[in-house]
């Protein structure tokens, strides 16, 4: 896939103004600071890794990490995600060594509610054919083992210790400031990042006024609707399928 | 098109009201010395009056001169050199117009402004400069951002463009690359400045002319 370069992008613009390279390490600074604001919302640099879980159901998170998309475990070619669970208990337990560990089933005595780890077997779901009979009567499906909790603070996401992982697949939006972010830019980024350096260019410059700022600002404003539209990849037929999807076979009458 | 020794000359002449004797109270050298300093005055009054007026920011190339082959030493974990003259002073330090490999003039090195390497080291993404050499200038040394004598290939040596008229980089009879709307404004300055000079003696008397001026 063909990429542009941050120096590239600088020394366009700085061509565009007929500016000389003194102005480089400026307009550097500001290209850096739109191209990493851009990552949020528009480039999103998604970024997936397979993590290994500690001993107590936990994954560190990327150094590189904003937000999550996915994290689930892989089945064959997909990923299988993990359903967001606030119960989770943000602080590690710990052992005698100060070391994290897992907290274990609950025993009666130390807490109020019993936990619903999974459901028991009954020999009367089962006839003497081994078919499974049913009548699997008032259990739900809202108390599953799948669950996970992002914990921001202790820079990991804990998972359920109920998990028979030993790893994870983890989607996420990174801020865009690894080693090879500033040679890999999506060419649709051209323009906005561009755009912003003169935005921020005009607003920290004496040598503007008020008016001068807010008409970059609205052309920057463009230029990233521009971008958005460009990486939007929605054609009539994931609309078309997206539709069909809700029609499913019945039985006819 | 002129030179050094010929605008020096008419500045003399006029001071004279004709051709300098002997006893003429304005040495040559003098002269020149003035000359050479209302010409860097002028520059970078051309600079702000005629580019930055115009919307221009970069010098007229007229007003550059070259350096080739300036030494570089390694100094604490950086590296440095010395500038050969001292430039005009311009915005963001743009008297130091150039600075690149000898063997690789068309790939300038990045200026950075005084104190701002600090503030560079904790951008993540920008802190190396995307792999570019970046220097500062205190004083006469410009300080690279980092120890390129122990890059490989080694820089040992740099080449240098600065926004001055150094009268060294020019003979008596080398054409000074001034524009020529310049030259009468140079003239006019000069003698303005050196017209309020003591009457001569009387006396023509070389040796007691060099005994005063040695005193």
């Amino acid at each position: 896939m063909k990429y542009i370069t941050l120096d590239g992008i600088v020394r366009s613009l700085l061509n565009q103004k007929q500016l000389p390279i003194h102005y480089y390490m400026r307009f550097l600074k500001y290209a850096a600071d739109g191209y990493r604001e851009l990552h949020f919302d528009s480039l999103k640099n998604i970024r997936a890794v397979k993590l290994p879980l500690t001993d107590y159901k936990a994954v560190q998170l990327p150094c590189d990490f904003v937000d999550l998309l996915k994290v689930g475990v892989a089945t064959g070619q997909y990923v299988q995600p993990f359903v967001m669970r606030n119960g989770i208990n943000r602080l590690n337990n710990l052992d005698a060594s100060g070391n994290p560990t897992t907290y274990g089933s609950p025993t009666q005595s130390t807490s109020d509610y019993a936990a619903f780890g999974g459901w028991d077997w009954f020999t009367n779901h089962f006839n003497d054919y081994g078919e499974a009979t049913g009548r699997y009567f008032g259990l739900g499906v809202g108390s599953q083992r799948d669950t996970f909790k992002l914990i921001p603070e202790r820079n990991e996401i804990q998972f359920s210790e109920d998990i028979q992982a030993t790893e994870v697949i983890l989607e996420y939006i990174g801020d865009g400031t690894c080693c090879d972010s500033a040679t890999s830019i999506h060419p649709y980024a051209q323009k906005a990042i561009e755009a912003y350096a003169d935005w921020m260019y005009k607003k920290h410059s004496k040598s503007f006024g008020l008016g001068d700022e807010q008409v970059a600002e609205r052309e920057f404003v463009n230029q990233n609707r521009k971008l958005r539209a460009r990486l939007n990849g929605m054609t009539m037929e994931d609309i078309r399928r997206s539709v069909d999807s809700g029609y499913l076979a019945s039985v006819k009458i | 098109m002129t030179t050094l020794y010929k605008l020096t000359e008419q500045v003399r002449s006029i001071l004279a009201g004709g051709d300098p004797d002997q006893g003429d109270p304005i040495d040559m050298q003098e002269a020149k010395a003035v000359v050479v300093q209302i010409l860097n005055s002028l520059l970078k009054t051309e600079h702000f009056q005629v580019n930055l007026g115009s919307g221009e920011m970069t010098p007229n190339g007229l007003v550059l001169a070259s350096y080739d082959g300036v030494a570089v030493s390694s100094y604490k974990n950086v590296a440095k050199c010395t500038l050969p003259a001292i430039p005009v002073h311009l915005p963001l330090n743009m008297g130091v117009f150039h600075i690149s490999k000898t063997d690789d003039i068309h790939n300038p090195f990045i200026p950075i402004q005084n104190g701002l390497t600090p503030m560079l080291a904790a951008e993540p993404l920008i802190s190396d400069l995307l792999g570019q050499v970046g220097y500062e200038v205190f004083g006469k040394d410009v300080v690279f951002n980092r120890d390129i004598t122990a890059d490989s290939p080694a820089i040992t040596s740099v080449f240098i463009r600065l926004v001055v008229v150094d009268p060294a980089n020019y003979s008596d009879y080398d054409i000074v690359p001034i524009p020529p709307e310049m030259e009468i404004e140079v003239i006019k300055q000069a003698v303005g400045l050196l017209a309020g000079q003591k009457d001569p003696d009387k006396l023509d008397d070389v040796i007691t002319d060099n005994q005063k001026r040695t005193a």
